[in-house]
């Protein structure tokens, strides 16, 4: 554990100007958002940034908005206003879900959903959800930009294919009102651990017959970054939930994860609880969707 | 643009305890000790320095951060609550009067982040449950007490207001 | 008691609870004195290695750097608690991952590290061992030259005869069980503030629990006499036994401030104070217990290996301690103990809350639920069978001058419905676990029991003065009920004095629960003398015969009716006047009868307190996730002075207990700490807290103030076993091994 060295402290109001400074240090300058990673980092792995540079006065960094059919999320968006119940109306349930359960009280105001994804833990709590809603990011670099969809921007533990003069705009999250979605994170204790397996399901049921028109799963913490698990889906896509495909796609999960073992927990147990929490996830869509069935009969 | 080298220093303009302050700050100068070194209010405490334990818990605007988190930089044009900021100079605030009362308080040291965590809480949430009560001190670490009559005392505020 | 007491028995909240709510509690991380320095220790990569050659040259030159150390600005000379096997900066070879090697003092803590940064050692890595098996090999890497084998310390106790008694049991059972290594985690970790005088005097500001007993080894590490040493104890910020006693640390800070000639504040940063202060002794316990059909115990044998990493410290007295104390809970006669304490280089293991109970009781508590549901017996109905009674000279000679631990276990069964065990769900279970604590240990120190004075003033404040300290555990409050009561005063005349070397008596402070019994005692016996004083003064003032006064709310009052009265303040201030101010004095010391030295018979402390907790719990299955729902937990505590510090007392130890029986623990390889932070080591959050009971049981102790016994470290002793039985209960999975992880529980359900 160290104490934080010295830097060059920089706060644009525009996002030009971040490009140029991005450039101006390349690998030597780190981008500031909520700090709740950043400063953790630079104490207790020994990093030592030239710079930081404070994204929170940028212009067109915040907001939520709808543009065309889309959610639009702006990446200074901190965790608690993603959860808050002004919010909830616009953000999909399954982001809200995860927001609740991300770190502590403290740590989610300051938080950003931006600065969850770039810093790019496998164990973190927002990818799964937004994998599942199919989100896609605009990375702006100093001559264009470009829009990735959120499958591709992992490539490692901390890894994402931002280069080091390229930042995160926007997030796009397709609305879809008809799925239910769902967040489930496994920790030892009650309260906010860092997942040690997590999972997200995003089904939506025909109406009249059951069967599935759409089917997406994420797991979180299992591998070197959060994944979608397209075997699983693939097993669930237009058929009923039942118990043989419940398991069957559970299975299928568990094959596809890499968990390691760590000081948290050994990767056995990890895959012990993928299928545990990818059945608990299906089994719970399946039973809110029979109860908004009921309600509407 | 604001720029500053590393070993200059910045004009930053806050208000704590409802008094506004300018000092000059290196950027990575962290707020918790600009509280503790620079305005001399000790109450905030260090107990762990990367944001698990709360006990540096003041309240930035309202909302409860970990001040062991935050660069002093970024506090220009906020307004800080900190524990000795939440008495008024006649009376103790009431969640004060509950831990008291309640046995809430033992070795004292989480004290100062609880009390800010639970009226940041109660401010936003008037009525909240007992569960919602002990999501707002979750970020609060106590060895002492066990929470029992941390949350008693929360409880009981809640429930005077309810009259 | 029919005596209606005002204070006495009351929830009073505690005296220092307002400077703490508003934030004006002086911790020793809140001091600055002038010119005060920061100071920072380097501390050995490895776990066993010589070091060659330290070069500080280039840190000495770093601007701002007023001091720098090594071992050759030390005395050299070895201190420890009981065995002095630890020297302040360490002189040729370093022993664990974490030694002390050398120190910095510097204007601002940057400047600090940078200079370590700058502070090049060479070391000579040798073989380490880290198990405490193979430390035992003849053919190991030895730690400390006087320790063959790293054998820090053995004891072997036997009573009776245990190869009649088993012969004579219809049943026996063996079983071995392991308690690993956890923190005592205060959210304040280890600071200190050294300041030398002009004269060459020390003055030491430090959360310690023992305040006075600390003086000692400092000089002799110092190579001071006693009267250069001032001790001076600031608010606490929590102990749990990890604050429990001069180490290394204390040591530097008091050496930089001498070279430095300034003031130095040391403090641990919180990945420094897991990796290197002092967390709980694990062990290893084999347990071969045998029994009458009906339950009776009859024999029993225990060996237990104990690691001490490497440092001796509290490890000796928590392994006699480990090897002893439970054995008094039962009735028993035969048995056979055999406690080896282990050097290893592992982090240098101490006192953790229940100072070796803890341990053994997670042991003999699982092990006699095993043996109950294996011959067929409730496992209540066994316990009440042995339990052991008010009266009871027990296997090693403690008089026990009262035993709540049949009631304790009879309300405890009946608050959670015991005899129904219902079970609501499946998966669902019950499980119970005693304890026995002692209430002021008679210590074979220089420092006898405590003294205390009472002082009234002539404004009608009182004063009291006495040596034990308040860790946050209320005792301060309780000093206070104890002598408002007896002065009849409101509890807002009285001060404590802080604890203070140059003002307050020598004392043994805060450890083994004797707070309450032996520092009350001796304010209860200060009150009362100062009572008699102010009574005899104010009646030669009156002309009356001091059995004609009595004392209301701050004023003697007297004549027909009681209708003419004084205050208090005018009668104390009559007395200074001419010359002898009120100032009560008592002394209360457990008596002198030690136990015998090599046996270890004989009765160790001035009473002893029991509890009996039953946990009922649910476990799930698929994840292995145990949801601890309700604990009850009964206390004789003898009388509760203060109900609700009780109760938090309780409630704070069950939240410890859980953590211990669930999820905390210091995860090492080749001695190096792997989650040395509050991410990975998980210690309990409010949302985690189930319904907790209080049930305190009553029993008036003869010997205690008003009846009272202690209650600090026992309220975490039986939760882990009540909540592994409770485990059991639910889902027939014994783990032997804590902690209860989800894995391991797994891992059992599969097996089976």
């Amino acid at each position: 554990m160290r104490r934080i060295k010295p830097f060059d402290y920089y706060r644009p109001y525009h996002i030009h100007e971040v490009l140029s400074l991005l450039k101006e240090f390349s690998r030597e300058a780190k981008v500031l958002a909520g700090g709740t990673d950043l400063l953790v980092s630079m104490k207790m792995k020994g990093l030592t940034p030239s710079a930081i540079i404070n994204l929170k006065a940028v212009e067109g960094l915040d907001g939520i908005n709808h543009t065309g059919g889309q959610l639009r999320l702006g990446p200074l968006s901190t965790i608690h206003s993603l959860s808050d119940t002004a919010a909830l109306s616009q953000i999909p349930p399954v982001v809200a879900m995860a927001c609740k359960v991300l770190g502590t009280p403290q740590i989610r105001n300051l938080a950003t959903i931006g600065g969850n994804l770039c810093n790019a833990s496998p164990a973190a709590d927002l990818p799964p959800p937004l994998l599942v809603l199919e989100a896609k990011l605009k990375i702006m670099g100093p001559s264009s930009s470009k829009l990735i969809p959120l499958e591709h921007f992992f490539v490692g533990p901390g890894m994402t294919i931002m280069e080091p003069d390229e930042i995160l705009t926007d997030i796009y999250i397709p609305i879809d009102a008809e799925s239910i979605g769902i967040y489930l994170k496994h920790g030892i204790r009650r309260a906010h651990d860092l997942a040690i397996a997590s999972v997200s399901v995003l089904l939506r049921l025909e109406k009249g017959n059951d069967r599935l028109a759409k089917a997406r799963i994420a797991l979180g913490a299992v591998a070197p970054t959060p994944l979608r698990v397209k075997t699983a889906e693939e097993i669930l896509i237009g058929e009923r939930l039942s118990k043989i495909s419940v398991e069957s796609a559970a299975r299928a999960a568990v094959e596809e994860s890499k968990p390691i073992s760590d000081v948290r927990a050994s990767a056995d147990y990890r895959k012990q609880m993928v299928k545990v929490l990818v059945e608990q996830s299906l089994m719970t869509i399946q039973r809110l969707h029979n109860r908004s069935i009921r309600r509407l009969i | 643009m604001i720029a500053c080298k590393k070993n200059e220093q910045i004009p930053v303009k806050l208000k704590v305890n409802g008094k506004w302050s300018q000092i000059r700050v290196n950027p990575q100068e962290i707020l918790l000790d600009t509280i503790r070194a620079r305005f001399d209010l000790t109450g905030v405490k260090r107990g762990c320095d990367t944001g698990e334990c709360g006990a540096c818990t003041i309240l930035i605007d309202g909302k409860a951060v970990n001040s062991c988190l935050f660069l002093t930089v970024d506090t220009d044009g906020k307004s800080i609550l900190t524990i000795e900021g939440v008495s008024t100079e006649k009376e103790l605030h009431p969640l004060q009067k509950a831990f008291i009362r309640h046995g809430a308080i033992q070795c004292g040291y989480c004290t100062s982040g609880m009390i800010l965590s639970a009226k940041a809480l109660l401010d936003k949430n008037p009525y909240p449950t007992i569960n919602e009560i002990k999501e707002g001190i979750s970020g609060n670490l106590c060895r002492c007490t066990g929470y029992v009559k941390i949350i008693e005392s929360v409880s009981s505020v809640v429930k005077k207001r309810n009259g | 008691m029919d005596y209606k007491f005002s204070l006495i028995g009351k929830r009073i909240p505690r005296i220092d609870s307002i400077k703490k709510a508003i934030g004006k509690a002086l911790y020793t991380g809140d001091i600055k004195l002038p010119g005060m320095l920061y100071g920072r220790i380097l501390r050995s990569p490895f776990p066993h290695a010589r070091i060659r050659r330290i070069e500080t040259q280039k840190a000495k030159r770093l601007l701002g750097v007023k001091s720098i150390i090594t071992s050759v600005d030390t005395p050299k000379i070895k201190f420890g608690l009981s065995i002095e096997d630890e020297l302040p900066l360490t002189d040729k070879k370093v022993r664990f991952i974490g030694d002390e090697v050398a120190a910095v003092a510097a204007f601002d803590e940057d400047t600090a590290e940078e200079a370590l940064d700058l502070i090049q050692v060479e070391y000579e890595e040798i073989s380490a061992v880290f198990n405490m098996e193979e430390a035992l090999q003849p053919n190991a890497p030895k730690l400390h030259e006087s320790a063959d084998r790293n054998i820090a310390f053995r004891t072997f106790i036997t009573r009776g005869d245990i190869e009649v008694g088993f012969r004579e049991t219809d049943y026996i059972s063996e079983e071995e069980f392991y308690t690993p290594l956890v923190h005592t985690a205060p959210i304040e970790p280890l600071c200190c503030v050294a300041q030398f005088d002009t004269d060459g005097r020390l003055t030491l500001w430090a959360p310690l629990q023992e305040v006075g007993r600390s003086i000692f080894p400092l000089a002799k590490a110092l190579s001071l006499p006693l009267e250069k040493i001032r001790i001076i104890q600031p608010t606490i910020g929590g102990g749990f036994g990890g604050k429990n006693g001069i180490q290394p640390f204390h040591v530097i800070s008091a050496l930089l401030a001498k070279k430095a000639g300034s003031p130095v504040r040391l403090v641990n940063n919180r990945q420094e104070e897991m990796e290197v202060n002092r967390p709980a002794v694990p062990m290893k316990i084999w347990s071969r217990i045998g029994v009458k059909r009906d339950g009776r115990i009859i024999a029993k044998e225990t060996k237990i290996l104990a690691d001490n990493g490497a440092y001796s410290g509290h490890g000796p007295p928590i392994t006699i301690a480990a090897a002893v104390r439970f054995d008094s809970v039962y009735r028993q006669k035969n048995l056979k103990t055999e406690a080896t304490l282990v050097y290893t280089n592992n982090i240098p293991t101490g006192a953790y809350r229940g100072y070796g109970a803890t341990q053994i009781a997670f042991a003999l508590e699982s092990h006699l639920d095993i043996i109950a549901r294996e011959i067929g017996i409730d496992p209540l109905d066994l316990r009440l069978r042995n339990a052991t009674q008010t009266g009871d000279i027990s296997v090693h000679g403690w008089n026990i001058t009262s035993s709540g631990l049949v009631d304790c276990l009879k309300s405890v069964a009946k608050a959670s419905k015991w005899g129904h065990r219902r079970k609501a769900k499946e998966d669902h279970g019950i499980g119970i676990a005693c304890s026995i604590h002692i209430c002021g240990l008679k210590s074979p120190t220089k420092i006898r029991g405590s003294t205390a004075t009472v002082e009234i003033k002539k404004d009608g404040r009182v004063l009291i003065i006495s040596g034990e300290g308040e860790i946050g555990q209320g005792a301060n409050t309780v000093f206070s009920q104890i002598v408002a009561e007896e002065l009849c005063l409101p509890l807002e005349s009285i001060e404590l004095s802080s604890l203070d070397t140059d003002k307050t008596p020598l004392s043994l402070g805060a450890f083994s629960s004797r707070v309450t019994v032996i520092g009350g005692n001796a304010v209860l016996i200060a009150a009362s003398d100062a009572k008699k004083q102010l009574l005899d003064v104010a009646a030669s003032l009156l002309g009356e015969k001091p059995g004609n006064l009595r004392l209301r709310k701050g004023m003697i009052q007297f004549g027909k009716h009681y209708r003419r009265s004084v205050s208090i303040g005018d009668v104390a201030g009559e007395a200074a006047s001419r010359g002898a101010p009120i100032v009560g004095k008592g002394t209360y010391d457990t008596g002198l009868d030690l136990p015998d030295k090599n046996t270890l018979y004989g009765d160790i402390a001035s009473s002893y307190s029991f509890a009996a907790h039953i946990a009922e719990v649910e476990v799930n299955r698929k994840t292995g996730v145990v949801n601890v729902l309700r604990l009850f937990c009964a206390h004789d505590i003898g009388m509760a002075i203060n109900p609700m510090a009780c109760e938090g007392q309780i409630e704070g130890g069950v939240a410890q207990g859980i953590g211990y029986a669930l999820f905390e623990e210091l995860k090492r390889e080749k001695g190096k700490i792997l989650n040395p932070s509050f991410t990975d080591y998980k210690i309990m959050r409010a949302l985690d807290v189930p319904d907790i009971k209080c049930i305190l049981v009553e029993t008036n102790d003869p010997v205690g103030p008003y009846g009272a016994k202690g209650l600090g470290e026992e309220v975490t002793v039986p939760v882990a076993p009540a909540i592994s039985n409770a485990i059991f209960d639910a889902i027939g999975v014994r783990v032997r091994q804590l902690p209860i992880t989800p894995e391991k529980i797994l891992y059992e359900l599969t097996r089976k």
